[in-house]
This record gives C-alpha cells, structure tokens and sequence, in this order.
C-alpha cells in the first residue's frame, strides 16, 4: 500500500503546512506555530517536530 | 416515510452509534498519541490534559498528521466520520497505546495500526466498509476476526520489527470476497488458514509454526505457487489441504502437498 507522507499537522485546532519540515530548523518550526497560534511547550514542539521529520530532529528511543 | 428513514432506529440499521455519531477512543499510556487521519466533514477530539477536559475541532481533513497531548492513561476520544485513521506507538512519547476501539467508527475505510505491540484486542466486527487494513508489530493481538469485511481488498499483517505474534492460532479470510492483496507474516503459531477465492497477491510466510491446514481453492496461480511453497516449509509431516480438484491451478497446491506427505481433503 503506498504510504503518503502527511503534508499537513492538526495541533491545538489549527491546520498547518508541515510540507516543507525537512527544510526548517526547529526554531523555524517554532516560529510557524507561533505564527498560526499554537501555543505548546517547546518540549512538546520538539517533539512534534521529530514525529514529523524535522531536519535536526534527534528521535529519542522511549 | 421520510420520517421513518430518519429514526433513530434507521441511524442504528446503517451502522452508526446509537447518538448518530462515529467514534474512535484511545487509551494510552503516553502523554501524547499522535495519528494520520482523513475525515468527511467536522471532527471533535476529545481528550484530559492536566486534569481538565479539553477539545480540538478540525474540518475535512485528508492525510493530515494530528498529533494529541493528554494526561497519561487518559481516553482520547476522536467523534465524527473519520475514513482514514493511522496510529504508529512510536510516534509517541513516552508511553503505549493500551486499548483502540472502532467498533463504533462505521465511516472508517483505512485503518492502520503500527507497532503497538501492548493491545490485545481490535474489534472490528462493525466496520463493513473498511477497504484497508494494516496490523504492522501488534505482536500482541490475542485474535483476530476479519469476518463481515466484505469491502477489504488490502490487508497487511506482519510481525514488524518486535518478534513475531505468539497468539494467533487461526486466521479465516474466507468472508473477505474483495480481498485482492494480503501479506501475512510472523504467525508463529499459526496452524489453520482459510483463504479467500478472490485474492490476486499473496505473501505468506509462517516461519517455524505448526501450521496444518489450509483452504484454498486454487483459482489462482500466484496464490497457489505461494501456498505451495508454504507447504514445502511447513515443520509440520501431518497436514491437510483443503482444496477443489476442479480449481484452475490444483495440481500446483496437490503436488507440494503429495511431497510432504499432507493429505488432500476435497474443499
């Protein structure tokens, strides 16, 4: 079955465009939610930026 | 009529939950679940962060990737027509996916469930229109019954990378008559399996089991050189084939079984 890559994040009731992740730091990451009104944590944030396969993403092992 | 056709009772005839609406719930022993999910129309999430109940609303999504914080073995519950829900345990944090319920989730037509070796259970005996179903490491699954899943033409269940399932003794894909596409793999204890006559695609391996019996009725080449070469790995000298002498590609699924010394049992 073909797996398609999600282009976009549901968070906090707001849509964004997660396309283009693999191009952002995490601190550009932080600044689009901010953007679009998602208020998290920054622990949260990096979290959400690895699942979603951020650029400097540094996936930790539960 | 027309009042008749809107009753409650109608709502229930076709599948949805009693109050009119699909549901999802979670449970979870992460402090956030994350899944790719596509939806018709509105969708609330519901779910308990520090204490408190809180709620998301998200309209049509397709293949959107939603990710849930929550206070740790809180429920997560997902209201509205989602048609696609996909939930790997290794998107989240620092927990596991205990429970998954669909059972009242009729508008589901893809479900995919990756690496959550901790739930034993997935009923799906509602959800007729499922299309596609992946069970990828839910190496804990006690049971599994497929049966009513007459829409399902793409089923995927394998072992993963978390060992293989040491509970499924049988597997009846036989009221599956849509099924085109299967892969079955890490059924280590396997020991009967129905097919179904319409599959197109079969990867079947069942690696050091005690499988012994099998149905098919050989109306398929690719399927029956597959069950052939299951056969020939089989551990076990005594089993039994069943299968119709009068399918298009019996003698290839007839004469592993004759080198094995199975026995062939009219289907």
């Amino acid at each position: 079955m073909e797996k398609k890559k999600p282009t976009k994040l549901a968070i906090c009731g707001k849509v964004i465009s997660i396309a283009k992740i693999g191009e952002k730091s995490l601190a550009q990451f932080k600044s689009q939610l901010k953007l679009a009104g998602v208020n998290v944590s920054d622990e949260r944030v990096s979290k959400v930026y690895a699942a979603c396969g951020g650029r400097d993403a540094v996936k930790e092992s539960k | 009529m027309l009042d008749g056709l809107l009753s409650p009772v109608f709502l229930q005839e076709a599948g949805q939950s009693g109050n009119g609406k699909n549901k999802i719930k979670l449970l979870t022993s992460s402090s956030d679940v994350s899944a790719t999910i596509s939806c018709n129309g509105n969708i609330k999430i519901q779910s308990v962060e520090n204490g408190e109940k809180k709620e998301e609303s998200y309209s049509n999504l397709e293949d959107v990737y939603t990710t849930i914080s929550c206070d740790k073995n809180t429920e997560i519950v997902i209201i509205g027509d989602v048609t696609k829900f996909a939930i790997n345990d290794e998107d989240s944090s620092d927990g596991y996916l205990q429970t998954i319920d669909v059972s009242k989730c009729n508008s589901l037509l893809n479900l995919s469930i990756t690496n959550c070796s901790y739930i034993e259970n997935v009923d799906l005996s509602k959800n007729a229109n499922l299309q596609e179903l992946v069970l990828s490491g839910c190496v804990g699954l006690l049971d599994l019954s497929l049966v009513g899943l007459e829409n399902l033409s793409y089923l995927e269940f394998d072992s993963g990378s978390d060992g293989n399932n040491a509970h499924i003794t049988e597997l009846d894909l036989s009221s599956c008559v849509s099924l085109k596409n299967a892969t079955l793999t890490g059924l280590e204890v396997i020991n009967k399996i129905k097919l179904n006559n319409s599959l197109e695609e079969l990867y079947l391996t069942t690696p050091d089991s005690t499988l012994t019996k099998i149905y098919y009725a050989a109306t398929n080449n690719v399927v029956s050189s597959t069950i052939a070469d299951v056969i020939a790995d089989a551990t076990a000298a005594d089993g039994t084939v069943y299968t119709d002498s009068e399918g298009a590609y019996y003698s290839t699924i007839a004469d592993a079984a004759t080198a094995k010394g199975w026995t062939i049992e009219q289907l």
